[in-house]
């Protein structure tokens, strides 16, 4: 722009500078030209008369006069005509004497002696010669000879006279041919270089129109390309001016407004293509531009705003404004793209990612349940198991319900791991670091899978190298898990072959007193292929489905634990797969793994508990006393308020939904009653497991928590808690079984109540499943159907128990249809519950 | 008295028109005109002495010349006054001096007043020894048309012939 300018500058400057050295040239040339013609004009007009002539002719009068006294003085006395003559022509002769004398045009001649003198001579003899002249005729006739003799003398002066009047003037007029010969000269040098002046203007207009039309053609062919590039261009190409009509249009705009290029041409852009709900805004920014601002879009690349088609349609575009000026106007490019499409495929992609979230979540969700489902029977298992190690068995049969109950339980904590992988995705999973024998863990692994290895035709063994360290902190369960999927998957693919499981202590850890332990697991199996390494550990990756999840699970968790894992394979020969952990160093604790004497050894409690369902409350009240425990029962919260108002007792055990009052309620008076018990632990017994509800019994005042159905374990540890202020307070989930339970309470009592509950069950199922939903008495229906989930949970029939506080919920919030439609349902349930239950003296010692 | 005056040179004029004949000259001829003469009996010429140029309607003005010493008042009959009393009828007239000095002055240049034929310089008759007795002499100080050098060549001194020339 300044460069321009400058430019145009400098040419206006060149163009005035030779303006006026031309307007000065003519001027100069029209100055010398008059003079030219004034020194004509002064030749042509000199006041000069014909002075040549007059000079010449003095001596012609001269000579007449002179002639006129010779022929007068000849004649002697002869006519008077003579004597007329000779005056006569001596005032001719006098008059032009007088005139050389006199006249102005003589002056400057008079001034030179050589003229003057003769002048004066003649002029006196003149004079002198006037009185005989006019004298009578004989007067003169006398004195001819004299006036002729006189006249004689002059004659030469007379001559000089007219020869330097003459050379005088042909001196001047010389002079003056000079003087207009200089003036003609310099007319001719100024009007060359006029010439010379208006040719290089000339060449220079010239050049520079050259110039101009060289520019001309570029520009035109810059327009031409302009416009190639416009009409070609994909992305909408819209100028509008500073008023915000529009001045371009080009094709691709045509395309994406559905406008032609000749309706948009002059209408305000805002109301072209901005939708009525942007509009406010646009207007806003043209006025912000138009009093000096900037736009908040112009030159910020590019940016999504909405747009709107012809037909009203309005759709996503990608806009980059830029501003220009053109000439002296200021003008706004921008550059539209249609993003409707790409917005559509990006809104697509995020629904298919939300429905795979979602796919996520419900898997997660199956594996939580499915676990559970799992985890049900497989109590049942462990319990029967461990009732089967009570009865008499030969060695060889103490030694199978070993294995079977590692193996047992082995399983019930793969399933917990399913659990942990859930945690684990959800950010939850703690490594619980405890004194651990590894020679234990690793000895149990081997007993636990030896016959599954024997089933192949594999031995299976374990063995330090180098120096043992056994005792170290660390996380057994974990531990376990990673070590007993490792062996499960090289059993798995190895046929009579050999396990070997080796442990070493390779390198000192990160910090004093931690070491890195390599566990390594060795097979002679098939191997893995070279293209399968990477990959193997991933979740569900196997080239045998049924191993699921073992190798992630154990990648998870090492990793949890700080440590890696890995694998080296020779496809037929074998594979050995690797765990190195950061291991703390420990002391073990000799008690660490005897729950049983420690429990022996606690003190007698004075124990209160307060549950509605009969069978539960004789459950707990079995396993109780089994302990050497006191026990008084209260069949509701208000009866356990009463009886923690008479008498301290040392713990209370509360069940959480009951009629009359509620556990968190009782709970509460007895905390705010300031009776004996008022500050004594109280352990909430539920079904219900999840944070939320454990952080509301909190909140209620209890101590501690035991998941239902009870399991003896559990409520060992609960009480153990709470009594001594030492131990962990961990409320333990789900531990409890079936064989759990027959185990804590004896055969004999297990059978009586499981016979009872079956009764019970069956009487209700019936009475129920008999009701019309549409009159039934609905307080009845909920108590009934809750005082027979208390047992069902008790049983581990979670599933029926489900089902029956569905109907006691619907029922609470009268919800006739629901009703109905769940009790329909009911005896399916039941007789699922059933068969899932051993029968009644089925197992007897 | 500028009334009477302006009356009297009337009557001079009326006086004038009314003498169809030229007088004949009685004292000494000072200007003979010749040529294509229409006045009748002037076809052999017309002789003028002093006096019957003096009858003519005279005009007088002051100017200076470049053959005098500062300014002269002239009198004389201007030469359209002149040729009209003689009913010239031509394109040129051609004057010539004593001395047989002669130049021809066109007929359209003459105008109604100038130049005159003049016969006093500064209140006296020219002498032959002063250019006399007649002098064509122009306004040369009225107009810078007559200071051109035909102008001057034109102012013929010691006139004593005019030749009306067809």
């Amino acid at each position: 722009m300044s460069d321009t300018d400058t430019h145009v500058l400098r040419r206006r400057w060149v163009f005035g500078l030779i303006g006026f050295g031309v307007l000065l040239g003519l001027v100069a040339v029209a100055w010398l030209s008059a003079q030219v013609f004034t020194d004509f004009n002064d030749r042509r007009a000199a006041p000069s008369d014909n002075v040549q002539w007059t000079l010449s002719q003095v001596e012609v009068d001269y000579l007449s006069y002179l002639n006129a006294l010779e022929t007068a003085s000849a004649a002697q006395d002869a006519e008077n005509g003579t004597l007329d003559l000779v005056r006569r022509r001596f005032d001719l002769f006098y008059s032009r004497v007088d005139t050389l004398a006199q006249s102005r045009v003589f002056q400057p001649l008079r001034q030179d002696d050589r003229f003057r003198l003769p002048l004066e001579r003649v002029t006196r003899h003149l004079n002198a010669a006037i009185p005989l002249i006019d004298a009578p005729d004989a007067e003169l006739s006398e004195q001819l000879d004299d006036l002729k003799r006189a006249a004689l003398e002059i004659g030469p002066h007379v001559r000089t006279l007219a020869v330097s009047g003459i050379s005088y003037f042909a001196t001047e007029s010389d002079q003056q041919r000079i003087q207009t010969a200089a003036n003609l000269l310099r007319l001719a040098i100024l009007s060359g270089a006029l010439l010379l002046t208006l040719g290089a203007v000339s060449a220079y207009l010239l050049v520079v129109n050259r110039r101009a039309t060289r520019r001309g053609r570029a520009l035109r062919q810059a327009n031409e390309r302009m416009n190639t590039i416009l009409s070609t261009s994909l992305d909408g190409v819209i100028v509008v001016d500073a008023k915000g009509d529009v001045i371009e249009f080009n094709p691709a705009a045509e395309a994406i407004f559905g406008y032609t290029a000749d309706k948009a041409r002059g209408r305000a852009i805002g109301d072209l293509i901005v939708p009525p709900h942007l509009r406010a805004a646009h207007r806003a920014g043209m006025e912000r531009m138009q009093a000096g601002g900037d736009l908040h879009v112009v030159g910020k690349g590019r940016v999504q705003l909405e747009a709107m088609r012809a037909d009203g349609e309005q759709f996503p575009v990608e806009l980059a404004l830029q501003s220009a000026r053109a000439g002296d106007q200021e003008i706004i490019i921008g550059f539209v793209r249609d993003i409707s499409q790409r917005v559509a495929a990006q809104q697509e992609l995020i629904s298919t990612r939300d429905q795979a979230l979602a796919g996520e979540k419900a898997k997660a969700e199956f594996l939580t349940v499915m676990s559970h489902e799992i985890r049900t029977p497989l109590n049942g298992l462990l319990g029967n198991l461990t009732l089967l190690k009570n009865t008499r068995t030969t060695r060889e049969q103490a030694r199978f319900v070993e294995n079977m109950e590692i193996s047992g339980q082995i399983l019930l904590s793969h399933v917990d791991s399913v659990l942990d992988i859930a945690r684990f995705e959800a950010g939850k999973l703690s490594v619980a670091l405890q004194p651990t024998d590894l020679n234990d863990i690793l000895q149990e692994i081997v007993d636990g899978q030896s016959g599954n290895a024997a089933s192949r035709g594999n031995s299976i063994s374990w063995q330090w190298v180098g120096e043992a360290r056994p005792c170290v902190a660390a996380d057994a369960q974990r531990l376990r898990q990673i070590l007993l999927n490792l062996v499960g998957n090289a059993i798995k693919f190895t046929e009579n072959g050999r396990i070997s499981i080796e442990v070493e202590v390779t390198e000192p850890g990160p910090t004093a007193g931690v070491n890195i332990f390599e566990f390594r697991i060795i097979d002679t199996g098939i191997g893995i292929g070279p293209d399968e390494v990477d990959v193997i550990f991933d979740d569900f990756h196997t080239s045998d489905p049924s191993t699921g999840l073992g190798l992630g699970i154990a990648r998870r968790f090492a990793r949890a634990m700080g440590g890696e894992i890995g694998v080296e394979s020779t496809p037929e020969e074998g594979s050995v797969f690797w765990v190195r952990l950061p291991l703390q160093d420990a002391e073990l604790d000799a008690n660490v793994d005897s729950d049983q004497s420690d429990v022996q050894h606690a003190q007698p409690l004075d124990v209160l508990v307060v549950e509605d369902n009969e069978i539960n409350r004789e459950v707990i009240c079995n396993m109780l006393k089994l302990d050497g425990h006191r026990v008084t029962v209260a069949e509701n919260g208000q009866l356990g308020v009463d009886a923690a108002a008479a008498h301290r007792f040392d713990v209370i055990l509360m069940d959480i939904s009951m009629p009359v009052m509620d556990g968190p309620t009782a709970t509460r008076h007895i905390r705010s009653g300031g009776g004996p018990s008022a500050d004594i632990p109280i352990i909430a017994v539920s079904a219900n497991v999840l944070p939320d509800a454990v952080d509301a019994f909190r909140a209620a005042g209890m101590t501690a928590f035991v998941g239902k159905p009870i399991a003896l374990d559990a409520l060992r540890k609960a009480l153990r808690a709470v009594t001594e202020p030492d131990a962990l307070i961990q409320p333990e989930d789900e531990t409890d079984h079936i064989g759990d339970l027959r185990a804590s309470l004896g055969a004999d009592v297990f059978d009586r109540l499981l016979g009872k509950y079956l009764s019970e069950g069956d009487a209700v199922v019936a009475q129920l499943a008999g009701l019309d939903g549409g009159e039934a008495d609905l307080d009845q229906v909920a108590q009934e159907c809750h005082k027979l989930a208390g047992s069902a949970a008790t049983f581990g029939a979670m599933g029926f128990r489900d089902a029956l506080i569905a109907i006691e919920m619907a029922a609470k919030s009268a919800d006739r249809e629901q009703v109905a439609h769940l009790l329909r349902s009911l005896p399916e349930e039941w007789e699922r519950a059933k068969a899932a239950l051993p029968a009644p003296g089925a197992v007897k010692g | 008295m500028r009334i009477l005056l302006a009356a009297l040179a009337m009557i001079l004029t009326l006086g004038q028109a009314q003498a169809q004949d030229l007088a004949e000259p009685t004292g000494e001829v000072v200007l003979t005109i010749t040529g294509n003469l229409t006045q009748s009996g002037a076809e052999d010429g017309v002789r003028f002495d002093m006096d019957m140029l003096k009858a003519l309607p005279a005009r007088t003005f002051a100017t200076s010349t470049i053959w005098t010493e500062g300014e002269s008042t002239f009198v004389g009959v201007p030469l359209s006054v002149v040729l009209e009393a003689v009913g010239a009828d031509g394109s040129m007239i051609r004057a010539t001096a004593i001395n047989d000095y002669a130049v021809e002055i066109p007929m359209d240049s003459v105008t109604e007043s100038d130049p005159i034929v003049a016969y006093e310089m500064d209140g006296a008759e020219m002498s032959r020894r002063q250019k006399g007795p007649l002098w064509i002499v122009y306004p040369y100080d009225s107009d810078p048309k007559y200071q051109t050098e035909v102008t001057y060549s034109r102012s013929i001194w010691q006139l004593d012939r005019l030749e009306v020339v067809k």
